[in-house]
């Protein structure tokens, strides 16, 4: 009886070491994911400078200041890349997002620092961005089914798909 | 049999009463921690400080540029005073070009202004080289970095990014931070590193008083068992 106990707790050891070894870390470096986005060639990017107005509606939907007062994006005239970051429970999680027209046409995780709720990098989950867009409250479209565990890290994503298509309409009607 | 087990049924429940309050307390405000913001309210007791050794482990280590200091304490990064990161592994230096200061470290350019505002911050997706070693300019005032693979010169605005073999440049170096503002920061690096989340955690667990603190909470626990059998079993005989 004691062997079998034994076994058992080595076993839920090994499984919680692992799961929670392979949940943090870089999944995408962000210049990988330029390239990838823009088929190996992606262009110069441009900044856009956080200004007053722009302060205010970004801290509706975050929740709070944006840390930095300017942004670099990146345009080819087809589609947008934005690589931003949102802290879920207490580190950031550095996502890379595409907008065009409007929608969101991809969402990935390229940095998780976290040690839960890491299961926001997969495409179950992301895949739910696609198409979304923003209503005239700044909320997304479409519902965001969460994950069980990883409220924070799915909160952090969905403000940061809202946050991306405000700047991708910020920047079409500059 | 029955009046010895409810003898001691009773006297363990009475001496454990106060910890199992103590324990579903501190378990319910766990699972609350955000709500509670427990996880970023941080404790001043010195002496729970000093049981934690929330001291850094190396001396602070200070780059001046233009009468402002960058200053690295352990993993925090601060601009004079003022924490800026909170998780860095390696401060580069610090230069000033025109009105702009730019902190190298890990591999990312942070940009501030005059005022210590985060202009943005600057990574390998900006073309930030790995690997920097160090941050400096030339007789130009362009940004040169010296990295793993050569020595680049930077502009920053339209993020251009020339590659050299070798380029002089006035490198960023140490200073001996004065004594007021490094006293300042070690008093904010200790008032910032222990949540009462954390302490909250090692209470409930008893890791706070070590391993005789964990074996203590393992014997309560186990305690807990047998007040719940025994009573299970009072229970029972009674019934039958």
């Amino acid at each position: 009886m004691l062997k079998i106990t034994t076994h058992i707790l080595i076993i839920i050891n090994v499984l919680c070491w692992s799961s929670t070894s392979f949940a943090k870390g870089t999944y995408l470096e962000p210049e990988k994911f330029l390239e990838q986005v823009f088929n190996g060639n992606p262009p110069e990017p441009k900044k856009l400078w956080i200004k007053k107005n722009l302060k205010t509606e970004i801290k509706n939907i975050l929740g709070h200041d944006m840390k930095v007062l300017r942004l670099r994006y990146w345009d080819d005239n087809t589609k947008r890349a934005w690589i931003l970051e949102e802290i879920g429970r207490d580190k950031p999680i550095t996502v890379g997002l595409i907008t065009a027209n409007g929608k969101i046409l991809d969402v990935k995780v390229l940095i998780f620092r976290e040690s839960r709720g890491w299961e926001v990098r997969y495409p179950f989950f992301t895949d739910q961005f696609k198409d979304t867009t923003l209503t005239a409250e700044r909320n997304l479209d479409q519902k965001i089914d969460g994950i069980s565990g990883a409220t924070l890290s799915v909160n952090a994503l969905t403000k940061l798909a809202r946050l991306a298509l405000f700047l991708d309409s910020y920047v079409d009607n500059k | 049999m029955f009046t010895f087990i409810q003898k001691w049924h009773k006297k363990i429940g009475t001496y454990i009463a106060l910890f199992v309050v103590f324990l579903a307390i501190s378990g319910i405000a766990l699972n609350h921690s955000e709500k509670l913001k427990l996880n970023t309210t941080y404790i001043k007791v010195d002496w729970l400080l000093n049981l934690y050794q929330v001291s850094p482990k190396s001396e602070p280590i200070g780059y001046l540029s233009s009468n402002n200091w960058v200053i690295q304490v352990g993993k925090r990064i601060y601009f004079n005073n003022k924490e800026i990161i909170n998780d860095a592994n390696e401060l580069v230096g610090m230069v000033k070009i025109n009105d702009t200061y730019i902190i190298a470290y890990d591999g990312k350019l942070m940009l501030l202004n005059t005022e210590g505002e985060v202009l943005e911050l600057l990574a390998g997706a900006e073309g930030v080289p790995a690997g920097m070693t160090e941050i400096g300019y030339d007789e130009q005032y362009n940004i040169i970095i010296k990295s793993a693979h050569g020595y680049y010169r930077v502009n920053l605005d339209i993020l251009q990014w020339s590659e050299y073999d070798f380029i002089n440049a006035n490198w960023s170096s140490t200073s001996k931070i004065t004594e007021p503002l490094k006293a300042n920061i070690l008093e904010q690096y200790r008032g910032t590193g222990l949540t009462a989340e954390r302490t909250l955690l090692d209470l409930h667990s008893g890791r706070i008083f070590g391993k005789w603190g964990l074996y203590f909470v393992d014997l309560i626990a186990v305690l807990f068992v047998f007040i719940a059998l025994t009573g299970i079993w009072m229970w029972w005989y009674k019934k039958n």
